[in-house]
């Protein structure tokens, strides 16, 4: 509460009078009180005039934010702003304060081009120089053919050493045409069969493959000679039918000489170990192409004549297939029957064992 | 990641990494080190590691293991005694470059980390909390310290000028 207006306490009153805040009594008595003092009047006037503006509302989230960053970074907001800036992470907002303090202090405009100088820039010539020893070598992809060539060469071999028609029991020492009738109608068949007489028969030096065999038809249909042949040394089980040549090329073929593989007719002969290799890879410039009737006529005269089995025939010819090194080795029993066999074909191998 | 890919990021980032190594460590045959070792990690874990993200395996690869030999070389006293090689040509540094390599020793050795995988290699703030372990916002703290720190020593240096 207000004392009574006196020269001690006048400005109270006058300030309350300016703002509105006395009652009817408290203005009774400052008209009382001027009229004693009326040198006061003046300076009431002046409290009157004084009109106070009304003070900005203080944005608290904006201190919060600002107290926060100064906490977090240390910076005040000119340097935040401008390193905002130089980092392109200043928004539209803050980028507008920046401009503003600029605009309040021209001098911030140098401060913030040292802020654009603070950004490092690329060193090319710092190289790292060992490059060679981090590098790492290719695996080479692998190369499936010849070993799809290998397994088919493969099944075609044990195809053959397993059926009955191939035997290593005959002796390649000349060919004859069996007696018994063959119908020449329905396929082109001959046999293959051991003779105990000797004849010599040009051989052919030509090299053939078969690989650029085309033609798989006999054309020609031929008639069966009889030619004399010794009967103990033909195994009819044993030796079946080979669609191997014609017949008049046989006729040529009384008897060859054979120096070796004499076949055992006999079941007495000891287990042997037949082991067969072939590497025989012919010049591509040398092939030409035959029907498969005189590459087989050819083909088996020439190795017969060399001393060839059969399967060392067909291994040579697998192996110029293929291209591999084919190595055969099996072990029979006394009756002649395989007991087991080991065949590598480059790097593919297969083996058995009864 | 191919074999090719491997040797690609062989090509394209060694000498970032090397660099970035190099200029925190001022060593060069430990930086050396740090850049095989990264690299062989990365080899190792070929069928983990995406070609896109090699760059990332690898400066968080090199940065770790050079967090940690600092570490180690801090315990056993070496590091003060790793003499500043000449590692760069200084010829091909203008003047401002010189006060800015001169200036990131100003820096702590995060505070230099983080600086560096932003400007020599172009990182942003997420990938460099990925690459040194921080956070978001750590990395921004950091980044603008040291721009202050920077900034400041340019200043006194032009001032001395």
């Amino acid at each position: 509460m207000i004392e009574k207006i006196n020269l001690e306490n006048y400005e109270a009153y006058f300030l309350d009078y300016a703002e509105g805040n006395l009652t009817e009594s408290q203005l009774l008595e400052l008209d009382s009180f001027l009229e004693k003092q009326p040198s006061l009047k003046v300076e009431l006037e002046n409290f009157e005039s004084i009109v106070l503006e009304e003070e900005p509302a203080i944005d608290i989230s904006n201190l919060q934010s600002e107290l926060k960053r100064e906490e977090a970074t240390g910076l005040l907001l000119a340097d935040y702003l401008m390193i905002s800036e130089v980092e392109g992470t200043i928004s539209v907002e803050e980028k507008a304060q920046l401009a503003s303090l600029i605009r309040q202090s021209p001098e911030k405009i140098e401060e913030l081009a040292i802020y654009h100088k603070t950004r490092l820039t690329q060193d090319e010539v710092v190289v790292f120089t060992e490059k060679s020893a981090l590098l790492q070598k290719e695996k080479k992809g692998v190369v499936w053919w010849p070993y799809v060539s290998s397994v088919a060469a493969a099944a075609l071999v044990i195809f053959l050493f397993n059926f009955s028609f191939v035997s290593e029991k005959y002796s390649p020492r000349g060919f004859a045409w069996q007696k018994a009738p063959i119908n020449y109608e329905e396929s082109i068949q001959y046999r293959f069969i051991a003779q105990e007489k000797e004849v010599s028969i040009p051989i052919k030096k030509e090299k053939i493959s078969s690989t650029k065999i085309l033609d798989r038809t006999f054309a020609n249909k031929v008639e069966p000679e009889t030619k004399p042949f010794s009967e103990e040394n033909i195994d009819k089980e044993e030796n079946p039918i080979l669609p191997l040549v014609e017949d008049n090329e046989m006729a040529q073929i009384e008897t060859i000489s054979t120096p070796e593989k004499e076949l055992a007719s006999d079941n007495s002969s000891i287990p042997e170990e037949v082991i067969l290799a072939s590497n025989n890879i012919s010049n591509p410039a040398e092939e030409k192409f035959i029907p498969i009737h005189e590459f087989a006529k050819s083909k088996i005269k020439d190795d017969v004549l060399k001393g060839k089995t059969f399967s060392e025939t067909i291994l040579d010819e697998i192996a110029e297939a293929s291209k591999e090194k084919i190595t055969f080795k099996r072990k029979k029993d006394r009756s002649g029957t395989t007991q087991n066999f080991a065949l590598n074909i480059g790097k593919f191998s297969i083996s058995r064992n009864k | 990641m191919t074999v090719k890919e491997y040797n690609t990021t062989v090509e394209l980032y060694s000498d970032n990494v090397f660099r970035f190594i190099l200029k925190n460590i001022k060593d060069e045959e430990k930086a050396k080190d740090i850049v095989q070792d990264a690299f062989v990690k990365m080899w190792q874990k070929t069928d983990e590691v995406e070609a896109e993200k090699a760059k990332s395996y690898l400066f968080t690869t090199a940065y770790r293991t050079m967090i940690d030999l600092i570490r180690r070389d801090k315990k056993q006293g070496k590091w003060d005694e790793v003499a500043e090689q000449s590692y760069s040509h200084s010829q091909q540094y203008t003047g401002l470059s010189e006060v800015l390599q001169m200036a990131l020793t100003k820096l702590s050795e995060i505070q230099r980390s983080v600086v560096m995988l932003r400007d020599y290699e172009g990182y942003d703030y997420n990938e460099i909390g990925e690459i040194t372990g921080l956070s978001l916002s750590q990395v921004k703290v950091y980044i603008f310290r040291a721009r202050k720190v920077l900034k400041e020593y340019l200043v006194s240096v032009e001032a001395v000028i």
